[in-house]
């Protein structure tokens, strides 16, 4: 047989199977050996090529750095063993809760996605809060501040922020006041 | 026979073990139990021992005789199956009726899903130690082999269930790495054809196992050149007697467990050479506000005002001038 003519070869490199669909050559007893052997070169051949060619090869690290050939996963189907294990079944109260559509409850964590940097911040505790490593549009005043240098202000940012200020306190003293109007002669 | 009682595990080592035992999602490889009926040929008993030293360490192999007909009543091998964790069985009888028979035998969840019966040629078996030669170590994956058409056949027949029951048989453990040095034997199964004058023996299938031997290549190419040896041993097969599947059964056994294959990520594909490829979808361009490129040409100049066409005329004059002017600078 000629070995460098191309083959009807399929593989299942997951199982380390070459299939050789072609016939065998006509043989007699006497020549059965050999035209075994060389059907099984062939095959051989093509087989370990395919692995070679078609399989990343990589260094392991655990035995000396042993050159390894990373295999996909088996293709050919193949009957289980056993059978395909069932699914734990529910308990009363989770099939109750799960017609009454209540759901475990969970806490809610200190993490928050902070959009404008793309990352997960804490929303209070350390580094967390306004303070220091807080969200983005804090001024760094409350929480445990993680960056203690604050800017110094000139004289019309100074100005200016005392200014909002005092418009957040009267805003503050309206919503109270008219709060407390809203609430009439309770009480008494 | 009695169903087996359910064993509650009293100690934290029983638990292991049935729960080793029990149906998995990824499943443990398959053992295999070696057995023989109350008569068995020598033949036969040298085959076991070489068949048992192939399959170690994942084989167990009874040294007993046991009175079963495997085709009649396989309760008894449903037994030794569940006792054993074993799910595939190679069962060797000699009669005169059936000489040299080696019954192979693969369970699904303790019941005989189907049995292939192949009857050794005593003329041609060789064992293991009949070759004179080194043998590989124990436990390697080896290489499989199927050649010929007779197992490729499209309807299931003796010898597509012979290939299914053979493979699942000698693939060993599933893998996701082999070291390249243990790639060392492959077992070769061959089919003969059908011969037009020869239609009343059935086809036979010849066992081979050979050593592989790598030699240098041709200094073009890097991949080796492959040589083999025969290690044993070698077996020819008469098919026998088959027994199929139950259908039921084995759509239960070919049943995929969910949540087995990997997410697919959209638009991450993988090519045939093994790079990861990404596809993005970005919003329609806005043409209007391309920058094209910025020439000195096209730069209103500064004295002339916009919206007159002669101007334009005169701008254009001009700063054609001014062009020439810088270049020469540059020069």
């Amino acid at each position: 047989m000629d070995l460098s003519q191309p083959q009807t070869y399929t593989y299942d490199l997951g199982n380390l199977l070459i299939n050789d669909p072609t016939p065998l050559p006509h043989h007699t007893p006497t020549t059965l050996e050999s035209t075994l052997q060389t059907t099984a070169q062939a095959t051989a051949q093509g087989l370990l090529h395919q692995l070679l060619t078609a399989c990343p090869i990589v260094r392991s690290t655990d035995d000396a750095g042993a050159l390894h050939i990373r295999l996909p996963a088996p293709s050919t189907l193949l009957p289980r063993e056993k059978p395909v294990p069932k699914a734990k079944e529910k308990t009363t109260w989770e099939k109750f809760a799960e017609k009454k559509g209540i759901g475990k409850k969970r806490k809610e964590g200190n993490l928050k996605f902070d959009e404008g940097k793309g990352e997960w911040r804490k929303k209070y505790g350390f580094k967390g809060g306004k303070g220091g490593a807080g969200l983005d549009g804090m001024d760094g005043k409350g929480g445990v501040s993680a960056d203690w240098i604050t800017e110094v202000l000139d004289e019309k940012e100074k100005k200016e922020v005392e200014e909002k200020k005092g418009r957040v306190d009267r805003e503050g003293k309206r919503i109270r006041s008219s709060g407390k109007r809203g609430q009439g002669k309770r009480g008494h | 026979m009695l169903p087996l009682r359910q064993i509650k595990p009293k100690n934290a080592r029983t638990k292991r073990y049935l729960d080793n035992k029990a149906p998995q999602q990824t499943e443990n490889p398959r053992t295999t139990l070696f057995l023989k009926y109350t008569t068995c040929s020598e033949i036969l008993q040298l085959l076991l021992t070489d068949l048992y030293a192939l399959k170690r360490p994942l084989a167990v192999k009874f040294g007993k005789k046991n009175d079963i007909h495997p085709f009649e009543d396989p309760s008894s091998l449903e037994f030794f199956s569940e006792k054993n964790d074993a799910s595939l069985m190679v069962f060797a009888s000699h009669s005169k009726k059936r000489p040299h028979c080696l019954t192979f035998i693969r369970f699904f969840g303790f019941k005989v899903l189907d049995m292939i019966e192949l009857s050794v040629i005593p003329e041609t078996m060789r064992t293991l130690s009949q070759f004179k030669n080194e043998k590989t170590a124990q436990g390697l994956k080896p290489l499989l082999s199927f050649s010929g058409s007779g197992f490729e056949s499209p309807t299931p027949n003796a010898y597509t269930l012979a290939k299914s029951v053979l493979l699942d048989m000698f693939k060993g453990p599933d893998v996701a790495e082999v070291d390249v040095e243990g790639l060392q034997y492959m077992i070769h199964f061959s089919v003969d054809e059908e011969d037009g004058d020869d239609a009343v023996s059935k086809p036979q299938i010849h066992m081979r196992s050979y050593l592989i031997r790598t030699k240098k290549s041709v200094p073009a190419s890097n991949l080796p050149r492959v040589e083999v040896e025969e290690m044993g041993p070698r077996v020819d097969f008469r098919v026998g007697r088959i027994q199929e599947a139950d259908p039921e059964m084995l759509k239960e056994a070919m049943r995929k467990p969910k949540g087995m294959d990997p997410k697919t990520k959209k638009n991450i594909e993988t090519d045939i050479i093994g790079d990861k490829v990404g596809r993005i979808h970005l919003g329609k361009q806005d043409l209007g506000n391309l920058q094209t490129r910025k020439m000195k040409g096209l730069k209103r100049s500064r004295d002339v005002v916009d919206g007159d066409g002669d101007d334009e005329v005169m701008g254009v004059a001009e700063m054609g001038l001014e062009g020439d002017k810088r270049a020469r600078v540059e020069v």
